[in-house]
């Protein structure tokens, strides 16, 4: 092809939520006759997508970046037409699998044969095409010996490679995975990314959304930035993951605040980042004290609850995780100060996210980004010897 | 290289019809599913197909003697069996169809393809239950002879079959859409149901009042006019054809009230599902 046309175009696409919308927000037919739905139409408009244009050629691997609520999901969906943008449209010209439907409408009392067909119908196949591949897609699954016993008595592995497998077989042109919305254990994750690599070296398009920059500086080759329902910039991956982490650091908030709500059992309404002179503050040194001083509100004592405190990197990769049991405490607001460790944390930028919740049972407050910091690097052996790269700890260890 | 799709705001009809040619053979593998799954436990699956009209039939049989219903001489449990399969089609296409797109709301939040498929495939799943209690009727009908006797006029329950499709088609295509945004219609639900049972000449003959215009309103429930056929099929009771007219009529306007119900709503069924 001399003349290459867009695989995808993006063309002044914009999505608008009604406030409420988004998430379960049937009413019954007696808010109808009530006032209750006045309230809602007052209640406003979220604009999730806004004005978003970009054109993506065959055979490039783009990473869609942004915060949480920056539209990187909705993006997606609106792509896999699950949701329906509000203005503007897509140009598609090739099939768009996902790995979202890895699995989807898998059946416990249906066959591992009867669920490759009907899986394989819903993801767009004819009966013709799947009974071609039919073979193929049992022998890579591996589970040939169970093919015709009921789904409910595979193990989870097992499932999770049947559906594997017809996704596998499905070569789309284009490969659109959300990786915040992948969730599923670690063995899905990895065959998620080696499923993308091979696609990506098979020179078809991906477009993955992903809070982790390590990935996708590996992945793509491009990159999209969301901020807020706007597109940002679009280019090359390294430029634009630079600028990515500098928007970031450049609107660290020091401080966390939260409205309390009384309905949660116990919820985190302020936090901030202190010296050893307790001093509010983002940016420390290598050598300095960090304390995490939280405020926490106790509204009903719940059994087994605890606090985490995560350290990410700028990848948003986890660092680090500190529980502490919320039990011993009474109803009521306490002050919580938790120190850092210093000369611990390398230099660099990193990100404080929380999560108070009841163990085995239920989350009741989820903070990705708590607090942000940067560390600065005040003379360690490290930087002294000029090597770039401090990793995201520096420990001292003795020799023998 | 060549358009695949384009996604926009606005879909217009011949957008959706070409997304529903393309996806045919999706709609055969739901049905089949659904089929499947229910038959699984085949005895569980082929005895409450059977069981349940003839539990309905006993009682209904017990109820005629104590208030002596009129039917047209027909001996009352094959005459009233013969309107309670059909009515299930309806009643409980209806039911599930009312169902088929909030219990299926994890796979529209995560794939593409014609919704329209679950109401769709929640019909056909009644009618394959209707088909092996068809076979009990066709026993009723021999075990009566010579009253009751099995002749060409049998025919006549295909087009009775077509209208009460439609029928249910549209009205489970209607409350498959709007209980997903009205979640209260599931209580609705089956109150229709049980009202509309009662309404219709399913269990007894149908009425005839003196004035014109209550006659003409009666008619447009599409059950009259497919008990009428049935009767005539299964007992050769005769009726008038001008007392068709109004039910093939609603029942057709019931199937495009519906499909223009769940297009208009279909596009936000992943945003509130």
């Amino acid at each position: 092809m001399h003349s290459m046309e867009p695989i995808i175009e993006f063309r002044e696409i914009s999505k608008r939520y009604m406030l409420g919308e988004q998430n379960n927000s049937y009413s019954t037919i007696r808010d109808i006759l009530s006032f209750k739905k006045k309230e809602k139409r007052n209640a406003g408009v979220v604009q999730a997508l806004n004005n978003i244009s970009f054109e993506i050629n065959p055979g490039e691997q783009v990473g869609i970046i942004g915060r949480n609520g920056s539209g990187k999901s909705t993006l997606l969906k609106i792509l896999s037409k699950i949701t329906y943008p509000s203005d503007g449209k897509i140009i598609l010209r090739g099939r768009v699998g996902s790995l979202l439907e890895v699995g989807t409408g898998f059946h416990g009392e249906l066959t591992g044969k009867e669920n490759i067909f009907f899986n394989g119908a819903l993801l767009g196949l004819k009966k013709k095409e799947i009974s071609l591949k039919y073979d193929e897609i049992v022998e890579f699954s591996g589970v040939e010996k169970f093919i015709d016993t009921p789904l409910k008595h595979y193990s989870s592995g097992m499932q999770l490679r049947l559906a594997f497998s017809v996704a596998a077989h499905l070569e789309p042109e284009i490969l659109a995975v959300d990786e915040v919305l992948a969730v599923g254990d670690a063995e899905f994750q990895k065959k998620s990314l080696g499923k993308m690599s091979d696609v990506a070296k098979s020179g078809r398009t991906i477009l993955f959304v992903s809070h982790n920059m390590g990935i996708i500086s590996t992945l793509c080759n491009k990159v999209a930035i969301l901020n807020a329902g706007e597109l940002v910039d679009f280019g090359p991956s390294a430029q634009m993951i630079e600028k990515y982490l500098s928007i970031l650091e450049k609107d660290s908030d020091e401080i966390f605040q939260k409205e309390p709500d009384t309905s949660l059992p116990a919820q985190i309404v302020f936090a901030a980042l202190h010296d050893e002179r307790d001093q509010m503050k983002g940016e420390f040194s290598f050598s300095e004290q960090i304390k995490i001083k939280l405020r926490l509100v106790i509204n009903q004592q719940v059994r087994n609850s605890m606090l985490a405190i995560v350290l990410f990197d700028k990848l948003k990769e986890r660092v680090f995780t500190v529980l502490k049991p919320l039990d011993s405490l009474k109803n009521g607001e306490h002050e919580l100060t938790m120190l850092l460790p210093h000369k611990l944390i390398a230099p660099g930028f990193f990100t404080i996210g929380a999560e108070v919740y009841a163990h085995l049972d239920r989350s009741f407050q989820v903070e990705d980004e708590l607090l942000r910091f940067t560390i600065i690097d005040d003379g360690t052996d490290f930087a002294k010897n000029s090597y770039g790269n401090y990793g995201r700890i520096i420990v001292n260890c003795n020799w023998e | 290289m060549q358009i695949v799709s384009e996604i926009s705001s606005y879909n217009s009809l011949k957008k959706r019809l070409k997304e529903i040619a393309q996806f045919k053979e999706l709609l055969y593998f739901f049905a089949w599913k659904d089929i499947r799954v229910k038959y699984k436990q085949a005895f569980l699956g082929f005895a409450w197909a059977v069981l349940q009209p003839f539990l309905l039939m006993l009682v209904f049989t017990m109820l005629a003697k104590a208030i002596s219903l009129k039917t047209e001489n027909i001996p009352y449990p094959v005459y009233s069996f013969a309107g309670i399969i059909f009515w299930n089609i309806f009643a409980t296409s209806v039911q599930s169809a009312g169902n088929a797109v909030v219990s299926n709301a994890h796979i529209i939040k995560k794939i593409f393809f014609p919704k329209l498929f679950l109401p769709i495939s929640s019909v056909i799943v009644s009618i394959f239950d209707f088909l092996v209690a068809l076979l009990v009727l066709f026993a009723l009908i021999i075990y009566y002879y010579p009253i009751t006797s099995i002749s060409w006029n049998a025919l006549y329950l295909i087009p009775a079959l077509v209208l009460v499709a439609i029928t249910s088609i549209g009205a489970g295509v209607f409350f498959s859409a709007l209980n997903v945004k009205y979640r209260d219609f599931k209580y609705i639900i089956p109150f229709i149901i049980q009202l509309g049972f009662f309404a219709s000449p399913i269990i007894y003959q149908p009425l005839s009042f003196d004035n014109d215009i209550a006659n003409f309103f009666y008619n447009t429930n599409p059950f009259v006019a497919s008990m009428a056929l049935i009767r005539y099929a299964c007992f050769n009771i005769s009726f008038s054809t001008e007392i068709l007219i109004p039910g093939i009529v609603s029942s057709i306007f019931i199937l495009i009230i519906g499909f223009f119900v769940f297009f208009k709503m279909e596009k936000n069924f992943a945003d509130i599902a």
